[in-house]
């Protein structure tokens, strides 16, 4: 083995030690006392979930006031252990603790937690997504009459549609800093509108028709696809254009049908 | 022409119109006014290597060991405890 290679292995044991239970083993490689050796590493276990807990705490602020820092603490811990980060970059760790959180058995009592934390990972996917090409509108213009029902749009990286049972936007903004946690409403089924407009993330509450209209243009539906029968879509998709939503857009053949 | 392509036809027109003059006039008005929440929230960046956290994290004495007040919510959920309904009541 050359001295790169040993020294790899060593890094990847070092860092599997870091998040491993127990001993682990790796104690009784480092020098000096084992006992002192495995407080020292577990210095750096501590750094590296201190780490995590706090990337998943800055991404999910609401979660964390809702359940209070305790809870959070060993919710984000537990998860971290069972879904490590697979990238360096923290801003990207934490896409599944809305999953995690639903499924989560302490948190049964809280049946709208894990959709509250969809909307806090759409916010904060909202705020890192890049920068996309606005809507070329003379293109647009030049698309025929016969092609305009096939026209589909591309989103801007950043929009995201959460669709809830509850009314986790009421719930959001009652968590929002300066507010008390009492929601406006206890009642809803809240469709929420994110996506980043002026360098700020926005979120708009959609009437169901809007959002199923949306959810369809998103999943890549054509304009005739995602209209519904009778319901004027017109001020539906100026908001989205004039939010900066719509990138670009095909007007090609659709698929066999 | 049948209404759903009448209809797919005014909202592009409307669309494009809105587009271009947006371009022509430089900026636009408040978007959407009063219908969406809007927040500027600035956010510190995270990486998994660095000492993001102050080193006391990594001093302390104890590791974070699981406690059973740990998996009882507290925080601001008490104040919509049962009382939030989804539509239905389901």
């Amino acid at each position: 083995m050359s001295g790169a290679e040993a020294l790899a292995r060593l890094q990847a044991e070092f860092a599997a030690a870091l998040v491993a239970e127990g001993d682990a083993g790796f104690a009784s490689r480092l020098a000096g006392e084992p006992s002192l050796a495995l407080r020292r590493l577990a210095i750096y276990r501590r750094a590296v979930e201190a780490n995590r807990r706090g990337a998943l705490r800055s991404a999910y602020p609401v979660v964390a006031r809702l359940v209070g820092e305790a809870f959070f603490g060993e919710a984000a811990r537990r998860f971290a252990r069972d879904c490590p980060p697979d990238d360096a970059d923290l801003n990207r760790f934490g896409g599944g603790f809305p999953a995690f959180l639903a499924a989560y058995p302490h948190a049964s009592e809280l049946p709208w937690l894990g959709d509250v934390a969809r909307l806090e990972w759409a916010w904060h996917e909202a705020l890192m997504a890049a920068d996309s090409p606005g809507l070329d509108y003379a293109a647009l213009a030049r698309v025929g009459e016969a092609a305009q029902p096939r026209v589909r749009f591309r989103f801007h990286a950043a929009v995201r549609l959460v669709r809830s049972s509850w009314p986790v936007l009421a719930i959001w903004e009652a968590n929002q800093p300066g507010r008390d946690g009492t929601p406006d409403r206890e009642e809803g089924a809240d469709d929420v509108l994110v996506w980043r407009e002026d360098e700020r993330v926005r979120a708009a509450l959609l009437a169901p028709p809007e959002a199923d209209f949306v959810a369809r243009l998103m999943e890549g539906a054509s304009l005739e696809e995602a209209a519904a029968d009778g319901w004027d879509f017109s001020a539906a998709l100026g908001h989205l254009a004039a939010g900066g939503m719509l990138a670009g857009f095909s007007a090609g053949t659709p698929a066999a049908s | 022409m049948n209404p759903k392509r009448a209809l797919i036809r005014s909202a592009l027109a409307g669309v494009i119109a809105a587009g271009l003059g947006q371009l022509a006039s430089a900026h636009d008005g408040e978007p959407a006014a009063g219908k969406e929440k809007c927040y500027g929230i600035a956010k510190a960046g995270q990486n998994d290597c660095g000492t993001a956290t102050h080193a006391c994290a990594g001093l302390a004495k104890k590791d974070n060991a699981p406690d059973e007040w740990k998996y009882v919510p507290k925080g601001t959920c008490a104040k919509l405890g049962g009382k939030l309904k989804p539509p239905g009541g389901k």
